[in-house]
């Protein structure tokens, strides 16, 4: 069954007194355990439609499913606790929270939603993704005290705390050295196999798609190309 | 970690901008905290030291108006009275029975001044012998002889020691000049700006004899109570009782009403008045309640330009958070609350402004109630052996904590429900 699905979606954006077509109709699904790559150029509609999956945005036309459910019908608090059940997210300029140390940034979206229980479970379940960034000595240390791939690291940690089904990443690696970015690609890659979560990457980096094994290339925010590959692995992987 | 925690740490983020705003409200909350302190240890200073001048914190009087329109005070139906107060069982520490003569002329061998005078008990055990602040002479066996007390300030005036003659002339009840002669047997403390209460004391039966009245009679029924905050309270009740019984009344009103009363209106018989203590002190509280109402209109005006302050603070603060309001809503936090995370946060740093200027207002209270006044006066009949007395109202604190905080939280409410309001794509696609 698909994890995701897009029919016929587009999205337009007021500018001003233009309009922009920034998605002109995409459909594709995606299935669970995927490492997908939407690829393309600047302006092709990546970050778009990673928007659109991840239910920060919504769709101008056509439907989006997460799990079967359309997302349309949905109010604001539940397309909110939905997306904060289902979907994990990884930026680009990692996003984390600068007065919380590692470890509540970490923790931070299990205090949100129904259940905001810090359980003795969780906690472990915390430790655990902290062993597995390899941050286990830097969990007092707050965002402006750690490299950026610490940074990264500990965004990865949080899109996974809630254990989500989908993980999107929006050019994870833009702002990491070439040996970062490949250490936080081996990271993710490792997490999808053990894990099965569905990682949707957003990106133009050559590497991540070699890693994908299902690719979507887009330009002019249209699809381009949608298939399946048989994905290449890192060095040391 | 709840939002709340959030908001404080958020607090740190930017010291500077939280430390003017919170020192603002601060200096607000320090200013009203030290009007507040010194009106409120004026005001109770003023009581505690004027009810030891007058004849009780709840006063009764007797007047009569001859055929001639003169107004002659007298009292004769005072058992009334003291049946009313068992009945009602009001809690006083003394009841007084005096004769007061608004205006009498002091004579010594070299000076004359013109007084209120009151025939009273001044013998041990009586409020007056335990509240007068005797600095020359003593009140022993005062009501043994022709003794009279004066206050410093006459005392000055006239020109006199202890043991000296004071001639006190005065008009008897029936219109007929009398002068009566007595000894300087003591000189109390001088109540400054209320020397006009503190009039000259001597034994009952001797101004009695000065007036033309009989031995045991008097003018004015007074109830020194034990809490003098209950006084206007007692005196509605025992004037209501009083009227019950059919006794005829003046409307309720301070000295100078009665007075005015007393002019204007014609009776027969005995008609009588009540007032307290507070009716007496109305127009001294009522600047200080003015003092009190300016302070609090300059603290409103104060908060407005503090509110305008903290409401453009917080824009700044969302327009400078919009991306991480973005990944808030994106991570799964509602829009509630983002909207109260900011709230929070404005309402913490208006608590630490009340507490820190509380905190600051009470210690500049604290260290002026340890600066010695007695130079001060012409105003001691304001302080408290010579200091101003701390006074510190809990209530008046609480009020102002709410109101502030309130104040506080709805000059960030309008950037908090546009930070709740921020799709998270919109947020998230801000730049800066």
């Amino acid at each position: 069954m698909s994890i995701v699905e897009l029919k016929n979606a587009k999205k337009h954006y007021a500018l001003g007194k233009t309009t922009v077509e920034a998605v002109k109709g995409v459909s594709f699904e995606i299935e669970q355990g995927d490492f997908i790559s939407i690829a393309g150029p600047s302006g092709s509609g990546k970050s778009t439609i990673l928007n659109l999956i991840g239910l920060i945005d919504t769709a101008t036309n056509g439907d989006v499913l997460i799990n079967g459910q359309n997302v349309a019908t949905l109010k604001d608090r539940e397309i909110t606790l939905l997306r904060h059940e289902t979907i994990g997210f990884i930026f680009q300029s990692f996003n984390l929270i600068p007065v919380l140390t590692t470890r509540e940034n970490i923790e931070f979206p299990l205090l949100l939603g129904k259940n905001n229980k810090l359980t003795k479970e969780r906690k472990e379940y915390v430790d655990f993704l902290i062993e597995e960034v390899g941050l286990a000595d830097r969990i007092r240390n707050r965002p402006n005290e750690l490299s950026g791939g610490q940074r990264q690291r500990v965004a990865i940690a949080r899109a996974l705390v809630t254990k989500p089904v989908i993980v999107l990443a929006d050019e994870p690696t833009a702002n990491l050295d070439s040996q970062t970015g490949d250490d936080i690609l081996k990271l993710m890659k490792k997490i999808n196999k053990d894990l099965k979560t569905t990682f949707i990457f957003s990106t133009h980096d050559a590497k991540i798609v070699e890693l994908a094994d299902h690719i979507i290339r887009l330009k002019d925010g249209l699809i381009t190309e949608n298939y399946r590959a048989v994905s290449k692995t890192l060095p040391g992987s | 970690m709840s939002v709340a925690t959030m908001a404080l740490k958020n607090l740190s983020r930017q010291k500077r901008r939280s430390l003017l705003l919170g020192g603002a409200i601060a200096f607000g909350l320090l200013v009203i905290t030290i009007v507040n302190g010194l009106s409120g240890s004026l005001i109770t200073s003023l009581e505690a030291n004027i009810s030891n001048l007058i004849p009780g914190h709840v006063i009764l009087r007797g007047a009569e108006k001859t055929s001639t329109g003169r107004v002659i005070l007298t009292l004769k139906e005072s058992e009334v009275f003291q049946t009313a107060v068992d009945k009602l069982r009001v809690p006083y520490s003394y009841v007084s029975k005096t004769t007061n003569v608004q205006s009498v002329a002091l004579v010594s061998d070299f000076s004359t001044t013109y007084q209120s005078f009151s025939g009273v008990n001044l013998g041990q055990g009586t409020y007056l012998h335990d509240k007068l602040t005797i600095v020359e002479g003593s009140l022993d066996d005062f009501d043994a002889a022709d003794n009279i007390v004066i206050s410093e300030g006459v005392a000055k005036k006239l020109n006199v020691q202890i043991g000296d003659r004071i001639s006190v002339q005065s008009e008897t009840i029936t219109g007929q000049q009398n002068v009566v002669d007595f000894v300087l047997r003591a000189i109390y403390k001088d109540p400054g700006v209320a020397a006009s209460l503190a009039g000259a004391y001597a034994p009952l039966d001797r101004v009695n004899a000065l007036r033309d009245m009989k031995p045991g009679e008097f003018t004015t029924f007074g109830i020194y109570l034990k809490d003098v905050a209950t006084a206007d309270q007692w005196g509605a009740l025992l004037l209501k009782d009083l009227q019950d019984k059919g006794l005829p009344f003046f409307a309720r009103g301070g000295l100078q009403e009665t007075q005015k009363q007393y002019r204007d209106q014609t009776w027969t018989g005995v008609k009588y008045s009540l007032y307290t203590l507070n009716d007496i002190l109305s127009f001294i509280k009522g600047i200080f309640q003015t003092l009190n109402l300016i302070a609090f209109l300059i603290l409103l005006v104060l908060f407005v330009v503090i509110m305008v302050g903290i409401t453009n603070t917080y824009r700044m603060v969302v327009y400078e958070r919009t991306r991480e309001i973005g990944t808030l809503r994106a991570l799964g936090m509602q829009r509630p609350e983002v909207r109260n995370l900011f709230l929070y946060e404005a309402v913490f740093l208006g608590l630490g402004g009340i507490v820190v200027g509380f905190v600051a207002g009470v210690f500049v209270l604290v260290v002026v109630s340890w600066i010695d006044l007695s130079a001060w006066k012409d105003f001691n009949i304001l302080l408290k052996d010579n200091h101003l007395q701390l006074q510190v109202n809990l209530g008046s604190f609480a009020l102002n904590l709410i109101v502030i905080a309130g104040l506080t939280a709805l000059a960030a409410l309008f950037p908090a429900r546009r930070a709740g309001k921020l799709t998270p794509a919109e947020a998230l696609r801000t730049t800066n």
